[in-house]
């Protein structure tokens, strides 16, 4: 890995030579809520002065740029079926997400492999392909266990990444894309190794200060749940849901959508499009005769749960779909906190386990 | 610029070349890509058939890949996309995409005895194994075709399969609701099983039905010593895709669009609300 360095105030105002250029996204305020402060969210940036920097996370993540919630697949007429020409209107222009946490970096990287690995999901390549990935340290928020699930901090899987020390900007390049944005904005001077070295330090100091939130590790969650099914939390928490969906919406790693046509009013045309879908809405999975094959809150949330702590571990080359940002947990309005059901079936596991 | 790959969402536009009303709620058609292109399937795969302004619903294919000119569908009405198919008439259009999942297991059937099971509409996709295997019959050894339906007439395929049956097929089927003029058994299709009197070790079985029928059947036919390897089964999911993307037919860690539709029992017993 190279890195390099450049003072904070000269990046930022360099910065803005890239808005022209580029589909530039970053974190931006939304709304400002009195009692618990602003929330953020990515939006297109048009004047560096509105993107912040220091957030403690987005209300959606930054998946909603690369697999839009809504995004047409073809348009259709008679019986003919077109491949939209057009994905997005400036077509040309690469895509710049800056500013984003490591946690939801692991998570495109996972949404990378679901939908380039086999079948490569064209509308999603042809946004991937373009974009380019700026990452910036993050303070854990109450919610958030991104260092039980080893997101916390990366090393690879973005284009840059952004580390403060002092007045500078110490920048890790990830890519040749990365490297191609730093030529552009004149990044020259390179890092000595007594800074990086020093970067390291803080890193780990960091991380150090970080409490771990999940009583165990994350290599031992596929087996807890695997061993949860009688699990009484199970009831417990069918009880609470109200299968809205919520979770599926905020999460990084939910990726899960229908397709619905729309006709336009001479009922010859319209378009296909598809449109974000989740496994907590009760129709997610019947089929024709009425069959539901998850019929209760308790067997959606046990497909939801074990899908991103077990069943994608083999697809994702070992890794977990959980990236631990905590944000269904905060957006639950049944107060289902992923985190604390973690710890729940570990303990009963462990009761378990002594017993017999 | 359009991506070039996007033709696994796109589909193609194919033409019915001729239909036969079944029953009142299934209807049989056989179509023809427009490009003249061989489908290229194996039987037990499905397609996405397209109406525009309505949707997409994956349905088997029900002919052999020996016919190479045409395949074929039969079609129960259920909702949205099913009902507007079935007003579809000899030279109109339809849209297609596929052939997706993976299909019977036909080069591990062969030289084996066989015991097909099929319940309501799971004859439909049965059907492109039968005719495949009659097809090409000297590499297939005894079967045992087993169907069972509500009542007599809904029994579909039957004239062909009894034309077709020779001294090393055998054919029966059961009813639940018996008419008038019905001779044949009733009862529940499990009752069928003893009669095929061959070694259930060695042998093989596929079977599709109804969920309620899997329990059932896999139940008697391991009472009977049959491995679990050896017992297939097609599922049905909710499907948007085929293409392992849209997540709906996801059990564990399983695509049915992908890995299946087609598992063997051994794959599903430990998937809890797999059957
Ligand atoms: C692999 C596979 C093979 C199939 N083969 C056949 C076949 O050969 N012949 C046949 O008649 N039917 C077959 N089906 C069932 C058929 O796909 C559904 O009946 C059809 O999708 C219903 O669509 P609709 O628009 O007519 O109904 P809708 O108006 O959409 O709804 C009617 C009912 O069907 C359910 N449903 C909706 N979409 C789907 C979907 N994509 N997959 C499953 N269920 C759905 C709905 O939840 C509802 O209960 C097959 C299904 C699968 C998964
Ligand atoms: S867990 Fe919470 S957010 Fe998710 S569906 Fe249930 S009530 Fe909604
Ligand atoms: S399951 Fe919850 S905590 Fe895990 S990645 Fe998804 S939204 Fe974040
Ligand atoms: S049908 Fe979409 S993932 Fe299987």
């Amino acid at each position: 890995m190279k890195y390099k360095i450049i003072k904070i105030n000269d990046f930022k105002s360099r910065l803005r030579l890239l808005l022209s250029n580029y589909e530039f996204w970053g974190v931006t305020e939304k709304v400002k809520v009195p009692t618990t402060g602003p929330k953020f969210s990515f939006e297109r940036i048009n004047d560096i002065e509105n993107i912040s920097w220091d957030y403690d996370f987005t209300i959606l993540p930054p998946k909603k740029i690369l697999f839009p919630p809504v995004q047409t697949l073809m348009k259709y007429r008679e019986n003919e079926y077109i491949p939209p020409q057009k994905q997005y209107p400036e077509l040309d222009k690469n895509i710049i997400i800056f500013g984003v946490h490591s946690y939801d970096i692991v998570a495109l990287n996972i949404l990378d492999i679901c939908f380039l690995a086999e079948n490569a999901d064209p509308y999603y390549k042809q946004k991937r392909d373009k974009t380019i990935l700026i990452g910036i340290e993050h303070k854990p928020n109450e919610y958030n266990f991104s260092k039980d699930m080893q997101t916390h901090q990366i090393e690879k899987g973005f284009d840059l990444f952004l580390y403060k020390i002092n007045d500078d900007y110490i920048i890790a390049v990830g890519s040749e894309k990365g490297k191609i944005i730093l030529d552009e904005l004149e990044v020259k001077e390179e890092a000595s190794i007594d800074q990086v070295f020093a970067l390291n330090d803080k890193r780990y100091a960091d991380a150090e200060a970080i409490p771990y939130k999940m009583k165990m590790t994350n290599h031992e969650l596929p087996n807890i749940l695997s061993n949860s099914e009688n699990n009484k939390m199970w009831e417990e928490i069918n009880e609470k849901c109200f299968s809205c969906g919520s979770c599926n919406l905020v999460c990084p790693t939910c990726y899960c959508f229908d397709v619905r046509d729309n006709p336009d009013i001479d009922l010859k045309t319209g378009f296909r499009k598809r449109y974000w879908d989740g496994c907590m809405l009760r129709e997610f999975a019947i089929v024709a005769g009425g069959e539901n094959f998850r019929p209760n809150a308790r067997h959606r949330l046990m497909h939801r749960f074990f899908r991103k702590g077990w069943y994608l571990k083999e697809k994702l080359g070992g890794k977990l779909a959980c990236v631990g940002c905590g944000r269904c947990s905060q957006t639950c309005k049944a107060e289902i906190n992923i985190l604390d059901c973690f710890n729940k079936l570990k303990e009963e596991y462990n009761a378990t386990c002594r017993i017999s | 610029m359009q991506p070039a790959e996007s033709v696994n969402y796109i589909p193609e536009q194919a033409e019915i070349l001729d239909t036969k009303n079944f029953t009142e709620n299934e209807k049989f058609f056989r179509i023809r890509l427009k490009s003249e292109k061989c489908l290229g399937h194996i039987p037990g795969q499905f397609v996405e058939l397209s109406i525009p302004g309505i949707g997409e619903a994956p349905i088997s294919l029900c002919s052999s890949p020996t016919e190479k000119d045409f395949f074929e569908v039969c079609i129960r009405k259920t909702g949205n996309v099913t009902n507007a198919i079935h007003k579809l008439k000899t030279g109109d259009t339809i849209g297609i995409r596929g052939p997706f999942g993976n299909g019977f297991p036909v080069e591990r059937l062969t030289q084996k005895n066989i015991i097909i099971v099929g319940g309501g509409l799971g004859v439909v996709p049965l059907r492109s194994l039968i005719n495949y295997i009659s097809d090409n019959r000297l590499d297939y050894k005894n079967i045992y075709l087993l169907f069972g339906t509500k009542t007599p007439g809904s029994l579909l395929f039957y004239d062909e399969f009894v034309k077709k049956a020779d001294k090393h097929t055998t054919y029966m089927n059961i009813v639940d609701y018996p008419d008038k003029g019905w001779t044949g058994r009733v009862g529940v299709i499990t009752t069928l099983i003893p009669e095929v009197d061959i070694n259930f070790r060695e042998a093989y079985s596929v079977i599709v039905g109804p969920p309620i029928m899997y329990k059932f059947v896999i139940r008697e036919l391991v009472s009977y010593g049959m491995p679990k390897e050896h017992i297939f089964l097609s599922l049905e999911r909710r499907m948007k895709c085929g293409l392992g993307k849209c997540g709906h037919c996801q059990m564990h860690n399983l695509f049915t669009c992908q890995d299946g539709p087609v598992f063997d029992y051994a794959q599903l017993e430990n998937i809890k609300g797999a059957i």
